[in-house]
């Protein structure tokens, strides 16, 4: 198996673009990751393009942008989780030495109001309003708040902490402060959800390039490599509905096991924060605090910049938004430029390990970046 | 089934429940595996639990446990449903089966998790034929 290296990253700013077209943001983000890897596109071998809601032929506009040079180009979509999925199989093709070079450029532009609601037929949930996202998350969080005594303003802290982050990220949605009593203030959605712990419908793109340890000699003498990458959707378990949304501390175990490192060798987490109890409940599902005890590890600092363990140091979900396809792509490009040093005033010192967990309706995925 | 076609009220969506010539939810329609005997709630064709295909349709048990709940303040586009409602996950007993429902006749402040809830009717409009379309709720037992 040929080791795998992120060689270049690249962002379009995420937020409200109505009148750009999501091929000019995928050009934008994808040209920003050949020049950040002085990669020529006539040396990508394939192309993987994810996004949710783009429709047919998005990922030949996109890349047709980019040059004509016949490498296939594959659509990836995987819900919220599109961008590490398409990250995920150029990873696996390079390393069982497929191709040397791929890219991976997510787009998305998203409509306005809660997601999932589009197709005509309306199923029984739907029509009952009993099946949305905040729902699922809200009924998840008060089981979590009667196990184990999680507090509203605990849940609340890891939006108040993600917007103290997304401020010192140029290309986040809302780079605005958010306090405790701005959150607990504002609009409930579903109980103990409010406006401000849901994650906003952006527009934006991303795009990561990956290729082998051997080609990435020409171009670097410091790569920063994806070590080990697990994915998968949940497994039944009998009796109890599970809190998980995912496969998280399965796919999590699986993948300590087989890279040999574990939550104290972590420096910073990049997680799926769609709604703010979300995290609590990842941070345990990961390994990195105690189970039941996301909601006080989380007010008492620990993920913050210079906490612990940070955790979506780039603001996360949250406030540096959810463009549903360019999510991943995001999130694999902050641990980059932490890895690197290149994270300007957000920067973790010394930061050698990156986890990444994303989640999407339709699966996992979890991987590893270190330099 | 479903009701007659005398019936002045029509489930909702079919197959999920049965209802009696009254109008009334009769219960929820689950699946229970032949071989390994887990059920399941909506209805399915393979079990979860051990892969069989023999399933065959069970009358669920009418009560059961608050697992959690959420009242939501926001209507959702589509929804039959006014906001403020609540919504919550029923573990029917005794087969443990969760169920995504809509709570009735009740405040957040008089919701406990654990507390023992009941099935109940829940009218939600007519249809075309001035019929009552018909869902189901749960309610404080």
């Amino acid at each position: 198996m040929k080791e795998v290296v992120v060689l270049g990253v690249g962002m379009h700013k995420f937020g409200r673009f109505p009148e750009k077209p999501v091929s000019q943001m995928g050009r934008e983000a994808a040209f920003m990751a050949l020049d950040d890897a002085g990669v020529d596109f006539k040396d990508v071998q394939a192309g993987f393009c994810s996004h949710v809601h783009q429709g047919m032929g998005t990922g030949l506009s996109v890349f047709g942008e980019l040059g004509q040079n016949g490498a296939p180009v594959t659509n990836v979509e995987v819900g919220c989780s599109a961008g590490t999925r398409a990250t995920i199989l150029a990873a696996e093709a390079i390393s069982r030495g497929v191709y040397d070079m791929c890219l991976v450029v997510g787009v998305e532009k998203m409509a306005g109001g809660l997601v999932g609601l589009q197709g005509a037929e309306k199923s029984y949930n739907e029509l009952m309003g009993i099946m949305l996202f905040p729902v699922s998350v809200a009924l998840a969080a008060r089981r979590h708040m009667h196990l184990y005594g999680t507090t509203r303003e605990q849940f609340a802290q890891v939006t108040v902490k993600a917007h103290k982050m997304a401020r010192l990220n140029p290309y986040a949605h809302y780079q605005i402060p958010l306090t405790l009593e701005d959150v607990l203030n504002s609009r409930v959605i579903a109980d103990p959800i409010s406006l401000y712990e849901c994650s906003p419908n952006s527009d934006g793109a991303s795009a990561v390039l990956l290729c082998s340890k051997e080609r990435a000699r020409r171009y670097t003498s410091k790569p920063v490599y994806l070590v080990d990458w697990q994915c998968g959707t949940p497994v039944y378990t009998r009796g109890e509905p599970q809190l998980s949304e995912g496969a998280t501390r399965q796919l999590a175990q699986a993948l300590y096991d087989s890279s040999g490192l574990g939550p104290e060798d972590f420096d910073l987490v990049q997680l799926h924060d769609s709604f703010t109890p979300r995290e609590v409940m990842l941070i345990e599902e990961l390994g990195l605090c105690p189970e039941g005890g996301g909601g006080p590890f989380t007010m008492s600092g620990n993920t913050d910049l210079c906490g612990k363990i940070p955790v979506n140091t780039d603001g996360g979900l949250l406030s540096r938004g959810n463009p549903l396809g360019a999510v991943g792509g995001a999130m694999v490009a902050e641990i980059v430029w932490q890895l690197r040093g290149q994270a300007g005033q957000r920067q973790v010192r010394n930061a050698k390990v990156g986890l990444l967990q994303n989640s999407g309706y339709g699966g996992e995925d979890i991987m590893i970046m270190k330099v | 089934m479903v009701g007659s076609d005398r019936s002045k009220a029509v489930p909702l969506k079919e197959g999920l429940y049965n209802l009696l010539d009254s109008g009334e939810v009769a219960n929820l329609i689950g699946s229970r595996c032949r071989r390994c005997g887990e059920s399941f709630y909506p209805r399915r064709v393979v079990c979860l639990n051990c892969g069989s295909r023999e399933l065959e349709d069970v009358a669920l048990s009418r009560t059961g446990e608050l697992w959690s709940y959420t009242v939501v303040t926001q209507k959702a586009p589509f929804a039959l449903v006014e906001a403020p409602y609540t919504v919550a996950v029923v573990k029917l007993l005794p087969e443990e089966v969760p169920v995504l429902t809509v709570m009735d006749n009740c405040d957040a402040s008089s919701l406990k998790v654990g507390m023992r809830v009941k099935l109940k009717t829940k009218k939600v409009g007519q249809n075309a034929e001035g019929k009552a379309m018909v869902a189901f709720a749960f309610e404080p037992a």
